[in-house]
This record gives C-alpha cells, sequence and structure tokens, in this order.
C-alpha cells in the first residue's frame, strides 16, 4: 500500500487543521510545519474562484467545532444552561482538544465530561458542573441501555418478606454532592434555576418502556433499593438497614416506594 | 431505461428517518415509500431508537446510510464496526447498505465531517481495495455517495466524476448519487455539473439523494435546512430521464420542519420520475 503513505501524510495535515481550535491561518501553518515538513499550504491544498485554500479548509475547521458544540449540547442541556452559551462554547473547544471523538458515533463523545469537569480547575463551580454531567451522562446511558427482555410486572400488594426483585439491566444508582436532579429539571421546564448550594443527593435511573425514569431518594430509600437490586429478600433487606436509614423508612414511604419501583419497572419480583 | 446491474429495487420517494418525527411516524404511520436510516444512530443502543426503528422496518423497507466508514481513511478497517453495520442491516432487511467518498479522520481520531479526497491513481488504487474488502465483509456490494465538498487538493489529477465512475467499475460498488451534492461541488469548484451528472455509468445508480442547501459568501453549504431548488429538480429530471426512475430520496437535517412538509417536498420527484411500478404507496403494517 505505498500510495498510502503520501494520503496518510496529507490526511494528518488536513485533521491537523480541522481540529485546530485556533484561527484557521495560524493552524494551518502549525500543520504545515509538522506535517508538510514545511512546505507552504498551497503545496496540498489549491485555492478557488472566490476563497483562498486557507478560507477553504477553514469552512471544515468551523463546522467541526459546531458539530462538537451540537453533539455535547444535545447530551448536556443542563451543563449548558449553567455554564451559559459563551461558557459552553469555551468548554465544548477545551474538552474535544483533550477527549476528542475516537467512535464511529457523537453519542460517546460527552463520556467523559464528568470526569474532565472534576478535574478541571479552570470552570468555575467545577464540583456542581461534574454532578450535573454524571446525572446528564447516566440519563443517556439509561436512554441506551440494552434491556434483557420483557420484564414480568405484578401488583405490589403481592410481595412479602420472602420476595426477591431482579433489577432492570438499565438500573443505575447515583450518589451526589449536589441536589442536580432538581435544577436538572427547572431547565427542562424552561425557568432559570440557580446553582442550588451542597447537599446529598441520591438518584435511581432507569428505563420504564422508552421512557427514563428518575427517582429522589432518601438516605433508607436508596440503601433498600440497592439491596434489593443486589439480591437480597425483602425481608432480609429491610432488617439489614441501619436503624437511621430504617428511622427514614415509615410503612408508608416503603409502600409508595414499592409502587413507583415496582410498578414502574424498575424491580420485578421473581 | 436502464436498471442498475445488481437488481436492487427502485423502492420509489423516501425520507430520512429522524428523530424529531418519530412521534409523527409512529402515531400516524404515513404513506411513505421507503426510509432512510443513518447507521451510526443505531449502533450501540438498545433503546427507543433501536425499537422505534424496528417498527419502522417493519412495515417500510429501510436502507442503512453510514458517515463513519471512512472508506478513504488510511487507519485499518474497523472490524468491529464493520460486523454491526451487517448485523444491523440484517435485522431491519435493508436492500442496500451506504457511505460516503471520503475519510472522516486519522490516526484514530472521528472529526465526524465528510472530509474529502485527493482524486489521483494512488487513492484511487488505495480507496478501491478498501471498497473491494467491505463489501466482501459486509457480503453485499457497498454504494458510496459523491460528498459535497468545499477544498481541493493540489495532487488532485482528475475530475471527482471520472474518480467516482472508476472506482465503481474497479471495485465493482454501487453509486448514491447526490444530485445536490453535484450542484453544490459545481459551484463551490467551477465545474459543470451535467458533465459531472452525464458521466456517471447509469447501471451502477443504485438511490439519488436530493436535499436543500444554503448560500454562504463565496460558496453553498450543503445544509439540508431547505427546500430543494428549481435547478436541482432540473438537474434531478435529467437523470432519471437518463438512467431511468431510481428510488430517490429527500434528506432534512438541520431547521427540521414538520413530517408533512418534509415528505411534501420528497414527494415532488414525482413531477421528474414516474411513480414506483405497481407502488402501494401506504405503509404495509
Amino acid at each position: 500500500m505505498a500510495e498510502a503513505a503520501p494520503l496518510r501524510r496529507l490526511q494528518r495535515f488536513v485533521q491537523a487543521v480541522v481540529v485546530h481550535p485556533g484561527e484557521t491561518g495560524r493552524a494551518a501553518a502549525a500543520a504545515a510545519r509538522k506535517e508538510l515538513g514545511g512546505r507552504p499550504l498551497t503545496t496540498a491544498l489549491v485555492p478557488g474562484r472566490t476563497l483562498t485554500a486557507v478560507e477553504r479548509i477553514g469552512i471544515y475547521q468551523g463546522m467541526y467545532l459546531l458539530r462538537m458544540h451540537d453533539a455535547l449540547a444535545a447530551d448536556y442541556p443542563g451543563l449548558k444552561h449553567a455554564l451559559g452559551d459563551d461558557g459552553f462554547r469555551d468548554f465544548v473547544r477545551a474538552y474535544v482538544q483533550r477527549h476528542p471523538s475516537t467512535r464511529y458515533t457523537l453519542n460517546r463523545l460527552g463520556d467523559h465530561v464528568p470526569g474532565y469537569l472534576a478535574r478541571s480547575r479552570r470552570v468555575p463551580g467545577g464540583r456542581f458542573l461534574a454532578d450535573l454531567a454524571r446525572l446528564e451522562l447516566a440519563v443517556t446511558e439509561v436512554f441506551d441501555a440494552e434491556t434483557s427482555g420483557p420484564l414480568r410486572r405484578i401488583r405490589p400488594a403481592s410481595i412479602g418478606e420472602s420476595t426477591t426483585f431482579r433489577a432492570s439491566s438499565t438500573l443505575r444508582f447515583l450518589s451526589l454532592r449536589y441536589p442536580v436532579g432538581v435544577y436538572l429539571d427547572a431547565v427542562r421546564e424552561r425557568r432559570s434555576p440557580r446553582i442550588p448550594r451542597p447537599a446529598p443527593a441520591r438518584i435511581a435511573l432507569w428505563r420504564s418502556g422508552l421512557s427514563v425514569r428518575r427517582l429522589d431518594l432518601s438516605p433508607g430509600a436508596d440503601a433498600l433499593l440497592r439491596r434489593l437490586a443486589a439480591g437480597h429478600r425483602l425481608g432480609d433487606a429491610l432488617r439489614s438497614l441501619r436503624p437511621r436509614h430504617r428511622r427514614d423508612l415509615p410503612e408508608r414511604a416503603i409502600v409508595q416506594l414499592f409502587r413507583t419501583a415496582v410498578s414502574g419497572g424498575m424491580l420485578v419480583p421473581v | 431505461m436502464t436498471g442498475n446491474r445488481w437488481g436492487f429495487p427502485d423502492l420509489g420517494i423516501g425520507v430520512g428517518l429522524r428523530t424529531t418525527h418519530f412521534p409523527t411516524i409512529l402515531s400516524k404511520w404515513p404513506v411513505v415509500d421507503w426510509f432512510e436510516a443513518i447507521t451510526e444512530n443505531f449502533l450501540d443502543t438498545g433503546g427507543r431508537p433501536l425499537t422505534v426503528l424496528d417498527e419502522v422496518a417493519a412495515r417500510y423497507p429501510v436502507v442503512l446510510h453510514g458517515v463513519s466508514l471512512s472508506i478513504g481513511g488510511t487507519d485499518p478497517l474497523d472490524r468491529d464496526y464493520l460486523a454491526k453495520v451487517k448485523n444491523l442491516a440484517a435485522r431491519v432487511k435493508a436492500p442496500w447498505v451506504s457511505d460516503h467518498v471520503c475519510f472522516t479522520g486519522v490516526a484514530g481520531r472521528n472529526t465526524h465531517d465528510l472530509l474529502p479526497l485527493p482524486y489521483d491513481e494512488g487513492t484511487l488504487r488505495h480507496v478501491a481495495s478498501r471498497v473491494r474488502a467491505v463489501s466482501d465483509l459486509l457480503e453485499r456490494p457497498l454504494v458510496l455517495e459523491n460528498p459535497s465538498s468545499y477544498m481541493e487538493y493540489a495532487v488532485t489529477s482528475m475530475p471527482e466524476w471520472e474518480f467516482l465512475a472508476r472506482l465503481a467499475e474497479e471495485a465493482d460498488c454501487g453509486i448514491l448519487l447526490d444530485v445536490n451534492n453535484v450542484y453544490v461541488s459545481a459551484f463551490n469548484h467551477g465545474f459543470d455539473p451535467v458533465t459531472y451528472l452525464d458521466a456517471i455509468p447509469a447501471d451502477r445508480v443504485v438511490q439519488i439523494h436530493l436535499a436543500g442547501h444554503t448560500r454562504k459568501d463565496g460558496y453553498i453549504l450543503d445544509s439540508h435546512s431547505d427546500h430543494v431548488i428549481d435547478e436541482v429538480w432540473r438537474l434531478y429530471r435529467r437523470v432519471c430521464e437518463r438512467i431511468g426512475p431510481v428510488s430517490t430520496l429527500l434528506e432534512w437535517d438541520e431547521k427540521i420542519p414538520a413530517f408533512s412538509v418534509v415528505l411534501a417536498e420528497a414527494n415532488k420527484a414525482l413531477r421528474h420520475r414516474p411513480p414506483r411500478p405497481q407502488a402501494k404507496r401506504a405503509a404495509c403494517g
């Protein structure tokens, strides 16, 4: 494949310009130094009737960032709201330099966003934003998750102490430092929420039919559902709860929890 | 009048399957000849998109159209990706699978753009060998689309239409002829679109794409964001007169209007080509 070698150099040059975060002329000069052995851009690309060679490849460069922006904005509407339009654009520009797409789908472009935000010192409110991104990433993961066959649903009234459960294969539990679920709800309802104060938040996410469902949990409900999802019998799970967790689960809270979890397809008695 | 050499059927007039239209399609099952699905949107998902695709495929013919094959790339072919494409094609009973004559990235990176190739002998041999490998893996002839483009390489030694025609012959692949892309590239590069279209081997054309575009300062952007302009319709008519009726699809990907608007635009193609023979023009479910 001898003919592939010059083609590969040319492709590396084009890509280097397209993904460069700066002005096109400087991007092309830098890429030419690296990939064309210092030869000028015009040895690789020719001008057109109305545009220079730099302007022509600049069209691709501009579209690249727009495409990355739109993909991340679709998966992270809450983050976009929290950062504002300009802030989100800056975030995208920096993020795709650190975590460019290496997959055939853009659906996985945002997989590193929570970790990136948690590590970033340049983004104010990084901890809140990282929590918000964890929730939004989990929503997309649950949206795309494989399901393991139809779940049989029964009425909560037939559940007893010895009942065990099978959890939906889409079920995810999140433990967060900020109440980001409420914030995300407000964004979806086109309100303008303020960034909340830190407060521990526990969330269950799963898919019911084609819809992603979220349940904000008390510490006791979180502990109970995690045990049941792990295969513990109901009676054992309840008895193994810490006293403070058991205290925030009065009888009516348990009934309500099962009504939601079982009828919603999160847990199925087996 | 000629048909394509593989006997791929004329599916009639189709539209691109887009998420924003899912509720309309699932609730009304509109009268559409066929749908084209973007392949990558339905890989690695077990959720709503795949469920909807299954339901649509149960009622309409569905063709898969990829954007990440990178057939002109210089990284090794992604066999895992190709295996998934093959499985999805079998799942929806896709009559054919298409992608673009382009590269999408290099050195493990994907720009998710259809970056143009230089049109020279070396690139032709390189791409043809990859097309043959992909067709073997998919166990069906690959169908490739001419992309719209905004830049040209200094090493290019033949016009795009010659490259495409020779590629189709040497790699034994089909052509998805995007008439709007020909118009866009003709403006951007200063060639005659009729010369391009007349040079395409008729028996290789399996499908036609139509779309709207956007005029910018000094170039045309293939934005898929508007109605098809009259000049593109005239070019489409010329193609149909030369090669006969071919499965035709309207793409609308930006500022997407209601499904009825997209379908009405697609059906304008019937002013320029005959309807599909014995077409039921109704959902079969």
